[in-house]
Order: C-alpha cells, then structure tokens, then sequence
C-alpha cells in the first residue's frame, strides 16, 4: 500500500513529467521508427539510407551476385594508412585540427614548428616532399576513403542531397604502383602506427589519430557474400531478431537512465523537508527499512515503467515481421535487455541519488551523478567498450552480437558491481535515515557549527 | 500512565540547552511554558524520539524512550513547524500518514473519518492542503497526531500565527481530547496554558524553574503584582526600578503593571495576579539570580 502511494506521489510529480519528457525525446530522435524502417527496408518497400549505405537491412537475406554487402570492420593495415593519411593532409593543410576530449569537439591550431613536425610525418609516409603533398592528384586518394569522401571522380550529389559512388572497383590495393600519384605507405604498418601516435602527442587526446578512431573511421571493409550471410544467420539464429533491436534500444534509453533519474530521486527525497514533513513522519511508527524500501521500489517502477512501454514500439512490429516471415524472434529480449543492461544503471544512480540526499539534505548527488554521467560518456566507446565500472553499456549498433559474447563475462560482472553497490548504498541509507531520524546524526547541527560562518557572511553579504 | 523524565540533559557540543529536567507529567492537560529558546522544542523533539537526549532517564508509560518503535506507537506528534505536500487533499494526506503509523486499512478509513469530523475538517477533505486556513491546517496537525490514537499527545507551539477565535476553538478541541492521555502542550504564551493545563512546568534556559498546578503558580505572584500612575517622563526611571510586566496610557499619565518584593508604596494599588504575572515575576527571579551566579 505504501509502495503504491509513493508511485503515485513520484507519477503525479512535475520532476517526473519533465523526465518522462525527456525521455520521448531521446527515444523519438535516436530509436523511434528504426524496426518499422529496418522491416520495410528488408521488404524492399523502403528506401532507407542506412540500410543502403550498409548494404540493406539487416533483415534482408544476401542474394549472391549483389552490388554490395554493406561493410564490417575488420583492421586492414592498407586501408587504415590510406584514411589515417589522408585526413592528416587534410587537417595539416587547413592547420585545423579536430579533437574531441570527452567527445566533445574543440579546434587545434598548431604553431608553425608542429606544422612542421606533422609535414615530416605525412612526407615520411607518403615520400613526398612538401610541394607534392600541397599539389596532390586529384585521384591520390580513393574517392570514398573511410569517412572522407572526396568529390568529383566517381561521386557525385544527387538531387535529394545523397550521393551517389562508385565503390569496390577504386581499392588503392590492385594497381597503380607510382607513388607520387596514388597514396602507396612508404613505410612499415608498425611504423606508421608510431608516427600517428606521435601525430596524436603533437595535436592532443582525443584526435583523429588514436587507433581506436583510425579503427573506427577506416577499419571497415566491405562484406562478400559469405559474411553478409554469417552477419544474417546470426541476427536471425543467434540473435532472434529481436535481440539485435533490444540491445540497440538500451543502447539510446541508457544514456537517459545514466542521469536523469538522479533529479526524481533527489527532488523526492528533498520533497519531506522542504514541504516540513520529515518530523511527521519520523515520529510515525513505520520501520525505516520499510519506509525506504518501499520508497525505493517505487522510485525504480516509475523510472522503468516507460521504458517497458516505449520497448513496445519495436516488438510489435517484430512480432509482426516474425509472423509474416516465420522466422522466430525472442518476445522476452527487450525485457531481459531491460532488466540485465538497464535495471542496474537505474538501480545504482537511485542508490547514490537517495544516499547523498538523505546524508547531506542538500540536492549534491544532482551534481555527483552529472560528473559521473558525464566522465562515463566520454570513455565509453559507442559500442564493445564495458570495462568493470561502466554505468552505461554502450552498443549503438544492430550487428555485433559477437561484441556481447566476447564482452559478456564482464558484463555480468559490471552488472553485478552495479547491483551490489546499489544495494550498499541503499543499505547505508537506511543506517543514516535511522540514525537522524532517532537525532543520533544532527546534520543541520553539524552544518551550522562547522560551516554556519560561511552560510551567514554570504547572507550577510547578500543582504549589503 | 504517565511521563517521567529524571536528570535529563542535551546539550549541543559545549552549549547545555537542558539541564537536568526531572518532570512527572500525569494523564491531562500539562503545560510547558517557557520564552523562546529555553529549550521547549527540544525536550518535545526528544520526547517524541526526533532527538537522543545526552544523558537521562525518560519513561512514558513504563516504555523507556530507547525503545524507539514502542514509543512512536504511543505517542501522537504535532511538531511547532510542519506541513504537507501542498498539492494532496487532506484526507489522502491523512490516509498516507495513517499508512505510516501501520494502521490497516479498515481502521484507517474509519478513524480518519471520525477524526474529520471531531476537528472539524469534514467539509474540506478534499480540499488541498495550500489551500487550508492557517486553523485549519493547525486541526489537521491534531489530527494526524491522533491517527494511531496515542495515549500521549505531545503539541508544541501548535496556537502560533492563529487568531483569538482560532486560538479558542483549538484549546476547546484540546480539552476534549484530553480524556484518558496525557496532553503535553509547550508554548510561550501563559494565558494559552491558563486556559487549558491544570498542571503546569515552566523552563528558562533549559532548567525547570517551576512544576506544579496553576494555583501554586498564581499564589507565587500573590502581593507582589501591583498597577501606578506616573506620568510619562518618569516613565524610563521606573523601569530601571521595577520589572514592568505591561503599559497602556492613561490620559497625560502612563499606568504601568509592575511586579515588586517591596512593601508597597501609597500610590501603588494591588492587582489580581495571573498567570503570565507570575510567570514573569519567575523568569526575572531566575534571571536575576544567573546574573548573580555570573557575577560570582
């Protein structure tokens, strides 16, 4: 019955409102629609740009013969010096240098004498001098070189805004042997990887040049048939379709779970003595144990609530693509996602939310919990990246159950960390809670004495 | 039934806001009455198990204070300060609260009904909390402390910010409910606890300085309570002289109730003493002697 109230008290809220606000709007930006698209896509009733750019949906069974597969990453040491170069001429040219620490963008500028530490880089891997670098052939490089595309040649724009290109037939690797017109590494894959580390020192953290970016811009290889038919079998066996989708809809709903539910629980927790409550209830009869278990359930339960229901918008339509086709999908895969991947998350920001509101009565963990959302956004690669203390398991992808295989073992762990944490922190609440409750812990008495001063000269100050 | 409280003392760090309070409070009305800060709110926030005394006996109704769960279940708490979350209607505030004192919901219901209706908030259950009367949230307050029917009510300055009219309907519902508990009220106000308390303790900076019934604390002030005329530029001289307990002009005179250990003077006529006169006469005898103690 009190779990029930507190739902309703947390349901009714305007902190939840504007969460569940948020919520639709990372949902409808990022993952609405992208089942519906992926099925049409694997009818061939849709045109859907990624699924071209891939190679089609990842629904669509291979036919042999295709134009192309669509591509997968694989470490191709030509391919990740002809991309890596290329755009370190690029950037050296324009002396502007894209960084993102903590994936956030920021221009480099580099003094003339980096300048020319980066020329002697791009000269010792192409062998040209400087002046053949400044007056490259139009055709040095691929048209379509990872993530650069270089127009004219064999791209051109069509009229909707999308291009059109010619890929498969320009591979660096298969003829031309001059140098000074086609990019052909002067040096070593060894070497080169030393010279974009170097690269790397010079521009700054977070460049183009680290190889976990050179790996994700050029590490990508286009598909024959018989490995566009291993990616089908296992997104249709292994993943039972609806796996692939779970996983990618976790992947949006987790970098919303990471932080905001931080400001319910924290504006909840607040709400008993900013509304002058806490000594009402305090002096009621209920077991703390009872009061913040129940409390914390419902906090979890309005949380994962829309995430349960938004899960829908995707199974649906695969439960309708399973009937149709026949092909069986795992009804349960969004839930366990939910639960395994997600529950977690929520579980260990609501612990820390409800340990430092009730610790300090102050609204901190808003501000502990951004630092930590924040500094765990940055270091999370998009997808295969889970390390022990990961808060949000990223896997912003269809493809890559193997990812998840290869991962699982600390994954689990991850999500065990979580859990037990989760619940040490929650227990500590409760030890705390008790404790001011019976006045064995005076906070406030505290706070005056040893930080009162402080409180009254910025009043004071203020009041001037 | 009833409260005992033997050398109880709390202080905060090296400031003593009680010392050594030895109180034996029967079943009825009992008044605390004391100026702010003399640690009222402290000794009901440590009775109602908010805050750990430093040291100290305190049982009520044979249930040592320690026992923390078997003490909220018998006491009913109105605290001096408190609200509700504005946007719920009182009665779900009501049943909410009745959900934290584990009532079971059959009981719940009906003790909430007829609790409505003896505070009088029958009409207004629906209505939201902001939205109540400063009265009327004063009543709800009473009645979510007698939700788990306690056999000790403990009010702390609950008539703060009402009306005379407001004032009296509060202490009638009061002495009603005074029947079979004990009704610990504290306030600063002595004609609050004239009008409801049959015994009464008084505290000045956290010591008792009086307990006993409110005839032991008229007779204190009996012969000593006096009213003068003076005119209004002797006015400063005489305060320096006598403890001045009120003033109100009197034409081109000022007529000053004072209260006095000396034998009285031709002009000075002999008033009927109340509560608040000895109350006074108290606290500037308890005073008087700390500054004394200072001294020395």
């Amino acid at each position: 019955m009190l779990f029930i109230k507190e739902l309703k008290k947390i349901c009714f809220s305007f902190v939840y409102i504007l969460f569940v606000g948020l919520l639709l709007f990372s949902w409808n930006e990022n993952f609405y629609g992208v089942t519906s698209k992926e099925i049409q896509a694997s009818n061939g009733t849709d045109t859907f740009i990624t699924s071209q750019i891939t190679g089609g949906s990842i629904l669509a069974k291979p036919e042999q013969c295709a134009e192309n597969y669509g591509s997968i990453k694989k470490e191709v040491p030509d391919k990740i010096m002809c991309g890596g170069t290329d755009m370190l001429i690029i950037e050296y040219l324009k002396n502007s240098y894209a960084t993102y620490p903590f994936n956030y963008y920021k221009e480099v500028i580099l003094s003339t004498q980096e300048q020319k530490e980066i020329l002697s880089i791009i000269e010792e891997i192409t062998g040209l001098s400087e002046e053949q670098i400044k007056n490259l052939p139009e055709d040095y490089f691929p048209s379509v070189n990872g993530n650069i595309i270089h127009m004219g040649g064999d791209v051109s724009q069509n009229q909707d805004g999308s291009f059109s290109f010619q890929t498969g037939n320009n591979d660096i690797l298969e003829d031309e042997k001059d140098y000074t017109k086609h990019f052909i590494a002067q040096v070593s894959y060894e070497r080169f990887k030393e010279l974009m580390a170097k690269a790397e020192e010079i521009i700054g953290s977070g460049s183009n040049y680290s190889m976990d970016m050179l790996l994700e811009y050029y590490g990508q290889v286009e598909m024959t048939y018989d490995e566009a038919m291993n990616e089908y079998n296992k997104t249709i066996y292994d993943d039972k379709v609806s796996t692939a989708f779970a996983r990618l809809f976790c992947d949006y709903m987790t970098r919303v779970l990471g932080l905001y539910p931080i400001f319910i629980v924290a504006v909840f927790w607040l709400k008993d003595r900013k509304n002058k409550m806490n000594e009402i209830i305090n002096s009621k009869k209920i077991n703390t144990v009872k009061l913040i278990t129940a409390r914390t359930l419902a906090i979890l339960t309005a949380v994962m609530l829309p995430v349960v229901i938004l899960s829908f918008e995707s199974l649906i339509p695969l439960m309708g693509y399973s009937a149709d086709t026949g092909i069986a999908i795992d009804i349960f895969a969004f839930i366990k996602y939910i639960l395994w991947w997600l529950l977690p998350a929520v579980m260990v920001v609501t612990g820390l939310g409800t340990f430092l509101s009730i610790l300090t009565s102050t609204p901190i963990a808003i501000l502990v919990q951004f630092v930590w959302w924040f500094i765990d956004s940055a270091i999370t690669g998009l997808s295969g990246d889970t390390r022990l203390y990961t808060l949000m398991i990223r896997h912003n992808t269809l493809n890559g159950a193997e990812l998840i295989q290869q991962d699982f073992n600390i994954i689990c762990l991850n999500r065990g960390i979580m859990i037990i944490v989760s619940f040490i922190l929650i227990c500590l609440s409760i030890v705390i809670y008790n404790k001011k409750r019976g006045g064995k812990l005076d906070y406030g008495y505290f706070m005056e004495k040893h930080f009162g001063i402080f409180k009254n000269r910025l009043l004071a100050r203020f009041q001037k | 039934m009833e409260i005992n409280i033997e050398h109880l003392n709390k202080n905060y760090g090296k400031q003593k806001v009680l010392n050594d309070i030895c109180l034996h409070i029967p079943v009825g009305m009992y008044g605390l009455l004391g100026e702010n800060g003399a640690g009222k709110t402290t000794l009901m926030r440590i009775l109602s198990t908010m805050l750990e005394p430093t040291s100290g006996n305190i049982k009520m109704n044979n249930v040592d204070i320690k026992d923390k769960k078997n003490i909220r279940e018998i006491i009913g708490y109105l605290p001096q300060e408190f609200s509700v979350y504005p946007n719920m209607s009182v009665y779900s505030a009501l049943d909410y609260l009745g959900i934290l004192a584990e009532l079971p919901k059959k009981i719940r219901r009906e003790r909430i009904n007829q609790l409505l209706k003896q505070v009088n908030l029958e009409q207004e259950k629906n209505k939201r909390f902001k939205n109540l009367s400063g009265g009327m949230k004063r009543r709800f307050g009473i009645a979510q402390a007698l939700l788990n029917n306690p056999k000790i009510l403990i009010i702390d300055e609950p008539t703060a910010g009402l009306d005379p009219e407001e004032r009296l309907r509060f202490y009638n519902l009061l002495s009603e409910l005074a029947v079979n508990r004990i009704i610990l009220l504290s306030t600063h106000i002595a004609t609050d606890i004239e009008a409801t308390c049959s015994k009464v303790a008084i505290l000045c900076a956290g010591e008792v300085v009086f307990e006993g019934d409110i005839e032991a604390l008229l007779k204190i002030g009996n012969d000593k309570i006096y009213t003068v005329s003076i005119p209004q530029n002797e006015l400063e001289d005489f305060k320096k002289n006598y403890h001045i307990i009120s003033v109100h002009q009197n034409g081109k005179d000022i007529s000053c109730r004072f209260f006095s250990d000396e034998t009285p003077k031709k002009s000075w006529i002999a008033s009927k003493t109340t509560i608040e006169d000895s109350y006074m006469y108290l606290l500037s005898k308890y005073k008087a002697r700390g500054e004394v103690n200072a001294v020395y």
